[in-house]
């Protein structure tokens, strides 16, 4: 008799889990389009987990998939670092973060009274019971990107050549900061906890730029989460990171997450079956791209990593869906992906 | 010559203090300004553009290196409009209505401007409207366009669609650019070009105007 998997059973199958029949299936995507269809409001979302929780389940009803992203991480969280209410920091935010002195106001909250902490610890747990057969992923911020978003892309690069005590300075304070919001959302009960450092890929700085300020300071983050939980634990690097492989996969995360200008194959040949490989499928096809070229590239993904990788793979978006894409492209993507991705 | 192999030297190292300081140095040795430029500072810039098409150096080295050739072009600008040197055309640059993303944008500007052209940079957030005013008003014959956003790339082809209804389609070019811009994106919208990144644009521009 043939055995209904939930999406929950199939990731977990990757990770070392019971093999079930067919590889996972999801992506990272916004509920905000969807936004009226649930009856919330954007302010709602902001300020009521459970009004969060309904937006979660209103897209999960519409595409359903195997995982779900909880995407932590927004200003709110910037103004209790400074001290300051959302509607202070949405006028004052910019003149903080510009300032060099400025970062001297900021303080790492108690994690027991961060509010904005504790805000998305409620979401993860409503949307555990709310979403059952989903695994539930919390996607949680990282030491490096935090520092490109508190100083601006373009300052924080010429920092790191014109002021390094600085970048490291900040990066201290980042890696607590990203240090404490992980280990508050590993304990609730999400199923997979992934770093999203989108700025951390060689589209935006250089391998010798990653290896001497992002890894350290990663690593640290990832070593730290390691010893505190079992739950898996994801990398997700936006856009171009081919000249960084090796060094992502030896960071020890349990799953590399990839956009699609890196490449799947190499990847799959470098890692050797030592990390869950998530990706890469094209973003712009869910919005551009016709039903035949949806499919075609889905099957090209599955082709190359499913297999070869000893099914250490889960077919994702490669990065988040355009909020402006047809949902029935999601849903062909998923469906297909189903299908495809069927063990033989 | 000499200094001005030290010039390109220092630009493709990013030392921008130094470059600074040479290229006040040719100036005040009596160098011809357009021989400053060209074999100085673009020839730097043309470097770091191959070096970053190899994969030998990434956007923070093109980052270090473009500061490095603004603060040389700082020196050199007044002089070379004072000596009537005539600049390649004007190139109108801007990121899309809803998008805040400019590092790109501003890279292409630097390096825009170091090959020559003069650039009326539009800054972020720029409505399809801005772009065709600015074309006009400037007698740009270029517009180029950069979103970061799959939602904000749309507006490329707003933008598209009122430089034709404005009756410039063909005389003014189109190029557009981004991290999740395409060929085939570009190609849908009706843009003349796409470039993927910043040296590239360079390139791109030279051969839409046909001057390369």
């Amino acid at each position: 008799m043939e055995k209904n998997y939930t999406g929950r059973d199939h990731i977990a199958s990757v990770f070392g889990g019971e093999r079930t029949d067919r590889i996972p299936v999801r992506t990272m995507q916004s509920f905000i389009p969807i936004l009226g269809r649930a009856g919330v409001t954007a302010r709602e979302v902001r300020t009521q987990p459970q009004k969060f929780v309904k937006a979660m389940a209103t897209l999960y009803e519409i595409v359903p998939q195997d995982g779900i992203t909880v995407l932590v991480g927004d200003p709110a969280m910037f103004a209790e670092l400074f001290g300051l209410s959302y509607e202070e920091f949405k006028t004052r935010g910019l003149e903080l973060f510009g300032d060099k002195l400025g970062f001297k106001k900021a303080r790492l909250p108690d994690p027991k009274r961060f509010e904005r902490l504790l805000y998305y610890q409620e979401i993860c747990h409503l949307a555990d019971a709310a979403l059952p057969e989903a695994t539930v992923e919390a996607m949680t911020v990282s030491p490096w990107s935090t520092a490109m978003v508190m100083r601006g892309t373009e300052n924080l690069i010429f920092d790191t050549k014109d002021d390094p005590q600085f970048v490291h300075e900040l990066l201290r304070f980042t890696t607590e900061f990203a240090k404490m919001v992980a280990a508050g959302l590993a304990e609730t009960e999400i199923g997979m906890l992934t770093i999203g450092d989108p700025s951390a890929g060689t589209s935006v700085i250089s391998p010798k730029m990653f290896r001497q300020w992002v890894k350290p300071y990663l690593g640290e983050t990832i070593d730290y989460l390691k010893g505190l939980t079992q739950k898996p634990i994801c990398l997700h690097i936006c856009g171009y990171t081919d000249p960084i492989m090796e060094d992502l996969v030896s960071l020890g995360v349990d799953a590399i997450s990839m956009d699609s200008p890196a490449s799947l194959k190499k990847m799959v040949e470098l890692s050797q079956g030592r990390v869950v490989i998530e990706g890469n499928f094209p973003t712009e096809l869910y919005a551009e791209g016709t039903k035949e070229q949806i499919e075609k590239k889905v099957k090209e993904c599955i082709d190359t990593a499913a297999k070869p990788s000893g099914y250490r793979y889960i077919l994702c978006s490669g990065c988040q869906v355009p909020d402006n894409a047809p949902l029935e492209n999601v849903k062909h993507f998923l469906d297909v992906g189903r299908q495809y991705g069927h063990y033989h | 010559m000499d200094e001005l192999r030290e010039i390109a030297e220092n630009l493709v190292e990013g030392e921008v203090d130094k470059v600074r300081e040479l290229t006040q140095a040719a100036i005040d040795k009596g160098i011809d300004v357009g021989k400053i430029l060209n074999e100085g500072l673009t020839a730097g810039m043309t470097r770091v553009g191959e070096l970053f098409k190899k994969e030998e150096i990434f956007l923070p080295e093109v980052l270090f290196a473009a500061r490095a050739m603004k603060a040389g072009m700082e020196l050199l600008e007044p002089l070379l409009l004072s000596s009537g040197v005539v600049t390649k055309g004007k190139i109108v640059l801007g990121t899309v209505k809803g998008d805040v993303h400019d590092i790109g944008k501003n890279l292409v500007a630097i390096m825009l401007n170091g090959a020559g052209f003069e650039v009326i940079d539009l800054g972020v957030d720029t409505p399809a409207e801005r772009f065709v005013q600015a074309a006009k008003e400037h007698g740009a014959r270029l517009i180029g366009m950069s979103a970061l956003l799959g939602t904000t790339m749309q507006n490329m082809r707003t933008a598209i669609k009122a430089l034709e209804e404005a009756g410039l389609k063909g005389q003014v070019k189109t190029m557009v650019g981004g991290a999740i811009v395409t060929q085939s994106f570009a190609d849908k919208i009706g843009a003349d070009g796409y470039a993927p990144d910043a040296p590239s644009a360079v390139d791109k521009a030279k051969e839409l105007l046909g001057l390369s």
